[in-house]
C-alpha cells in the first residue's frame, strides 16, 4: 500500500497508509476498535477501492483480481458468517465448493484441516451448536481449505479465552512456517508478540510498523533495565548517579514500586554489566535485582499512541 | 466444471438449510392446508348472516299466505320474529337484537287501477356494505314476490269479471243483431241504452285490469290485447251512441254492423284471456337454466385452485425473500466477494434449490387436495407439473426481488405479507378483477398467482389443456423479476465505496 486512503466522510476511513506485507511472515495489525483495521483488510482483498493512493496485492489492483488471484487468498471476516443449520463438515464443503474445489479434493482436505483446528470430533455438529472458539476455528479451517498463499484474518481471536487465542496463534505460526503470508488484525495488543511485523493504527492512520522488539524500543525510547535497591534511602542518589552515566539515556521511578529505578538504554544486554560495575565501584552499591525488562505490549501500545498524539498535536 | 461446483454449492447449502427447518416447511405448507381443510369442513353458506323482523299487516296481504312469506324471507335472512307491531320491531333494531326490519304495508284495500303504490319499508343499521347489498337485493326479491302475488290475485279477479263481461258482450251482440235486421226509428233509444250499458260494464272492467304500459306489450300479450280491445269497444260504443243520436238510418245500421264486429273481436280476446293461467298473464317470461358442464363444484373446491396458487406463490416468495437478505445480514456477501464466485452463480444456485423445493411442495399439495375431493389433473399431468414449476420460478424470482430490496429479514417478511394481501385482493381470488379500475389490472398481471389460478382452474376443475398465454406470461414474469434481481444485486455486489 502506498499512501492509500479511503475517505468515508466525517473523519471516518483510512488515510495515507503505506506498508508492505513481507512474504512468508505474519503482519499483525493492532489498534483500538474503529481505527481502520477492517477497512485496511477490505482495501487489500478488493472489497473496497481506495479513493487515493495505490493498493497492490500480487502486483495487481485488488479490484481487478481474477478467479485465480482470488483462489490464492483466504479470508476470515470479523463475524461468524457460516451457516448455523449446516454441520461443520457441510460448512466446509460449501466453502470449498465456492472456490471450485472438486468433491474429491474437498474430501481429502477437510479431515486434514479438521485435525489442524482440532474439530474432528465436532465435524457433524451444527454451526449453531458450536462455541465461539469452535466457530472461529471453523472459520480458520474454511479460509485455509483451498490452500491460499495469503491469509487475511480480521480479529480472529476476538471474544475468545486466552488459551484458545494462544492455540489459534500457534496455528498461524505453523502456517507461516509452511510459507504462507498472513495479515492478522487484533485488539489484543499482547498478541503483537506472536507477529513478525506489527502495524499500529490509530484513527485511520498508521502510527508505525516494526518488529515487536522494535516497537518496544520505539515506545520506550530504547531498552529498559530494572534496578531494585535494598536501601530505599539511597534511591534518589542512585537515580541521579545513573542519569549522569553516558550509556544511560534517562531514568524513571516506577510509581507503584518506589524502590525500583527504570533505566533506559540503547542495548540492555550490553549496558547492564557496565552499570553494575559503576554502581559498585563508585557508590559501593550492589542492587538486589538488576535485569533487562520487557515492558508489556499494553504499555508499549499506550506509549506509542501517546507519542503519536504528541506528534499530531 | 468449476462453475457447476459453485452453483451446486448453493443448491446443496439451501437444500440442507431448509431440510433442517422442518417447521418452516410445515408452517408454510401444512398450515394453509389445514386452514383449507377447516374451511371445507365448516363452510355452510357465503350469505352474510342477517337477522330480520317481519312486520306483517293484521289484515294480511291478499293472495299471500303469511307462512309462505315467512318461508321466503327465512330462506335468505335469519327470521327472528314476525309481528304486526311496527314499534316493537323498530325497538328490536335499535337494541341491536336484529339487523333488519321489513314492514309490509296493509294492501287489503288496494286495487290495481287505483294509482296508489304501497311501500315495503326496510330498515337496517348495518355498516357492512356487503350485508347492505345483500339486504337490498333480497328486499327487491321480496318486493317482486309480493307484487307478483298481488297481481296474480288481481288477474284472477279480472278473469272472473271477464267471464261476466263475456255474458254482457253476448247479450249486446244479440240485441244489436236484431236491430240490424229490422231497424226502425223506434229502436234507436233501445240501441243507445244497450250501447251505454255495455260501455259502462266495459269501463268498470277496464279499471279492474292490472295496469300495463306499451313497453310491456310483449311481456303480457294477452293482457295487452285485452286492454286494447276493451278500450276500442268502449270508444266504439261512444261512437255508436253519437251516430244513433245524430245521423241517418243507413249510417246507424252500418255503425251497428261495425259494433257487432268489434264485439266479436273482444269476445274472442276475452275467451283467450280467461283461458290463460293468471301466473302467465302476470309473468309471461320464465327462466330455464342449464349448466352445460353438469353441476357446479362446491365453494371449497371452486376456491382450491386459487388456494393452491396462493400457497405455491407464498412459499416461493417467502423462501426467495429470505434468500439474499439473510446472507446480507450475516455478512456472507463479503466472503463471497473475496472468493472467485460470480453473482449469477449465487443467484442460480439459490433459485434452483428454492424452485425445486417449491415444486415438490406444490406436487405434494396437489396430491393432498385429492383428500378433500379436488379432481386430479389426470388428463394433463405434465402440464400441471409445468405450471407448478413456472409459478414456483416466478414466485421465487419475486421473492428474490423483495430480498434484494430489503435491508433486514423482517422487512422482507413484511413485503411478502404485502404481496399476500395484493394477491388476495387483486388476482381474482375472491373479488373478480373486472370489478376494479385499470391500475389494479396492472397489479393483477404482475402477480404470478393471477395466471396460475386460471391455469389450475382449467387443469383441475375444467379438465382442459393449459392456454399457451399462461405459460408465456409466467415466463415473462420470471425473466422480468430475475432481470431486476441481477441488476440490483450487481450494483450491491460490486459496490467498492463502503
Amino acid at each position: 500500500m502506498t499512501d492509500a486512503s479511503l475517505d468515508f466522510g466525517g473523519g471516518a476511513g483510512v488515510f495515507d497508509l503505506s506498508l508492505s506485507l513481507p512474504k512468508g511472515a505474519i503482519l499483525g495489525m493492532i489498534g483500538p476498535s474503529g481505527c481502520g483495521k477492517t477497512t485496511t483488510i477490505r482495501l487489500l482483498n478488493g472489497i473496497y477501492s481506495p479513493t487515493a493512493g495505490d493498493v497492490r496485492v500480487f502486483d495487481k489492483l485488488p479490484a481487478r483480481f481474477n478467479s485465480r488471484d482470488k483462489e490464492r487468498i483466504g479470508y476470515i471476516p470479523q463475524q461468524f458468517i457460516l451457516y448455523p443449520n449446516l454441520s461443520v463438515e457441510e460448512n466446509l464443503h460449501f466453502l470449498g465448493s465456492i472456490y471450485g474445489m472438486s468433491r474429491r479434493r474437498r474430501k481429502a482436505r477437510i479431515p486434514e484441516l479438521l485435525e489442524f483446528v482440532e474439530l474432528t470430533d465436532a465435524r457433524r455438529r451444527l454451526g449453531r451448536k458450536l462455541s465461539g472458539g469452535m466457530q472461529r476455528r471453523l472459520m480458520l479451517a474454511g479460509a485455509l481449505l483451498h490452500n491460499p498463499d495469503l491469509l487475511f484474518a480480521d480479529e480472529p481471536t476476538a471474544g475468545i479465552d486466552p488459551i484458545l487465542r494462544a492455540r489459534i496463534w500457534e496455528n498461524f505460526r505453523r502456517l507461516r512456517d509452511q510459507g504462507k503470508t498472513l495479515l492478522v488484525t487484533t485488539q489484543y495488543v499482547g498478541e503483537a508478540a506472536y507477529c513478525d511485523q506489527v502495524a499500529v493504527m490509530r484513527a485511520g492512520r498508521l502510527v508505525t510498523v516494526d518488529t515487536p522488539s522494535g516497537l518496544r524500543r520505539q515506545a520506550m525510547g530504547g531498552e529498559v533495565l530494572h534496578i531494585h535497591l535494598r536501601e530505599r534511602s539511597r534511591v534518589a542518589e542512585v537515580q541521579h548517579f545513573l542519569d549522569g552515566l553516558p550509556q544511560v539515556k534517562r531514568t524513571e521511578r516506577t510509581p507503584d514500586n518506589p524502590d525500583r529505578i527504570q533505566v533506559f538504554v540503547d542495548k540492555a544486554g550490553r549496558t547492564l554489566p557496565a552499570i553494575l560495575i559503576a554502581l559498585k565501584d563508585q557508590k559501593g552499591i550492589t542492587p538486589i535485582v538488576a535485569e533487562p525488562f520487557l515492558p508489556p505490549f499494553d504499555e508499549v501500545f499506550v506509549r506509542l499512541i501517546q507519542n503519536a498524539e504528541v506528534v499530531q498535536a | 466444471m468449476k462453475a457447476f461446483t459453485k452453483i451446486a454449492a448453493f443448491f446443496l447449502k439451501e437444500f440442507h438449510d431448509v431440510r433442517r427447518q422442518p417447521r418452516l416447511l410445515l408452517s408454510l405448507v401444512g398450515g394453509p392446508l389445514l386452514v383449507l381443510a377447516a374451511f371445507g369442513a365448516t363452510f355452510r353458506s357465503a350469505n352474510p348472516g342477517v337477522s330480520a323482523v317481519l312486520v306483517w299487516p293484521e289484515n294480511g296481504v291478499p293472495g299471500v299466505d303469511q307462512s309462505r312469506a315467512e318461508a321466503f324471507i327465512g330462506s335468505s335472512f335469519m327470521l327472528a320474529k314476525t309481528t304486526s307491531d311496527r314499534a316493537e320491531a323498530m325497538a328490536m333494531l335499535d337494541r341491536g337484537d336484529v339487523d333488519v326490519v321489513q314492514i309490509v304495508p296493509d294492501v287489503s284495500t288496494w286495487q290495481a287501477g287505483s294509482g296508489q303504490r304501497p311501500e315495503i319499508e326496510v330498515y337496517s343499521r348495518t355498516i357492512d356494505p356487503t350485508a347492505e347489498a345483500w339486504i337490498r337485493s333480497l328486499s327487491y326479491g321480496e318486493l317482486n314476490f309480493i307484487n307478483q302475488s298481488l297481481l296474480t290475485q288481481e288477474a284472477t279477479a279480472a278473469q272472473t269479471s271477464a267471464k261476466d263481461v263475456s255474458v254482457s258482450l253476448a247479450n249486446a251482440r244479440q240485441q244489436f243483431d236484431q236491430f240490424r235486421q229490422s231497424f226502425s226509428p223506434q229502436d234507436i233509444g233501445r240501441a243507445a241504452a244497450v250501447a251505454e250499458d255495455l260501455k259502462s260494464v266495459l269501463s268498470v272492467f277496464l279499471a279492474l285490469l292490472p295496469p300495463l304500459s306499451d313497453a310491456q306489450a310483449n311481456l303480457a300479450p294477452e293482457l295487452y290485447q285485452l286492454h286494447s280491445d276493451v278500450q276500442v269497444l268502449v270508444d266504439e260504443m261512444e261512437e255508436l251512441g253519437t251516430v244513433l243520436k245524430e245521423e241517418d238510418l243507413p249510417s246507424q245500421i252500418e255503425r251497428l254492423s261495425s259494433s257487432v264486429e268489434e264485439i266479436d273481436t273482444l269476445r274472442g280476446t276475452v275467451d283467450v284471456f280467461v283461458s290463460v293461467p293468471p301466473d302467465t298473464i302476470i309473468s309471461p317470461v320464465k327462466e330455464t337454466y342449464s349448466n352445460l358442464r353438469g353441476a357446479p363444484y362446491s365453494m371449497v373446491i371452486f376456491y382450491t385452485p386459487a388456494v393452491l396458487a396462493l400457497l405455491i406463490q407464498a412459499l416461493g416468495a417467502t423462501l426467495g425473500s429470505l434468500g439474499l437478505v439473510r446472507e446480507q445480514e450475516m455478512g456472507s456477501f463479503e466472503m463471497f466477494r473475496v472468493s472467485p464466485l460470480r453473482l449469477v452463480q449465487i443467484l442460480l444456485g439459490k433459485a434452483i434449490a428454492y424452485v425445486l423445493y417449491v415444486t415438490v411442495a406444490g406436487v405434494i399439495l396437489t396430491l393432498l387436495l385429492a383428500l378433500i375431493g379436488v379432481p386430479m389433473p389426470r388428463a394433463f399431468p405434465m402440464q400441471h407439473l409445468a405450471l407448478i414449476m413456472l409459478l414456483a420460478t416466478a414466485s421465487v424470482g419475486i421473492g428474490l426481488l423483495i430480498s434484494s430490496l430489503s435491508h433486514t429479514d423482517s422487512q422482507a417478511i413484511q413485503m411478502v405479507m404485502l404481496l399476500l394481501l395484493l394477491s388476495i385482493f387483486f388476482t381474482g381470488f375472491f373479488l373478480p378483477i373486472t370489478g376494479f379500475a385499470w391500475p389494479a389490472w396492472i397489479i393483477a398481471i404482475l402477480l404470478p398467482m393471477t395466471h396460475a389460478n386460471i391455469g389450475f382452474q382449467e387443469l383441475l376443475l375444467k379438465g382442459e389443456s393449459l392456454r399457451p398465454d399462461i405459460y408465456g406470461t409466467l415466463v415473462f414474469l420470471s425473466v422480468l423479476s430475475y432481470g431486476m434481481v441481477c441488476l440490483i444485486m450487481w450494483r450491491k455486489y460490486h459496490k467498492t465505496s463502503g
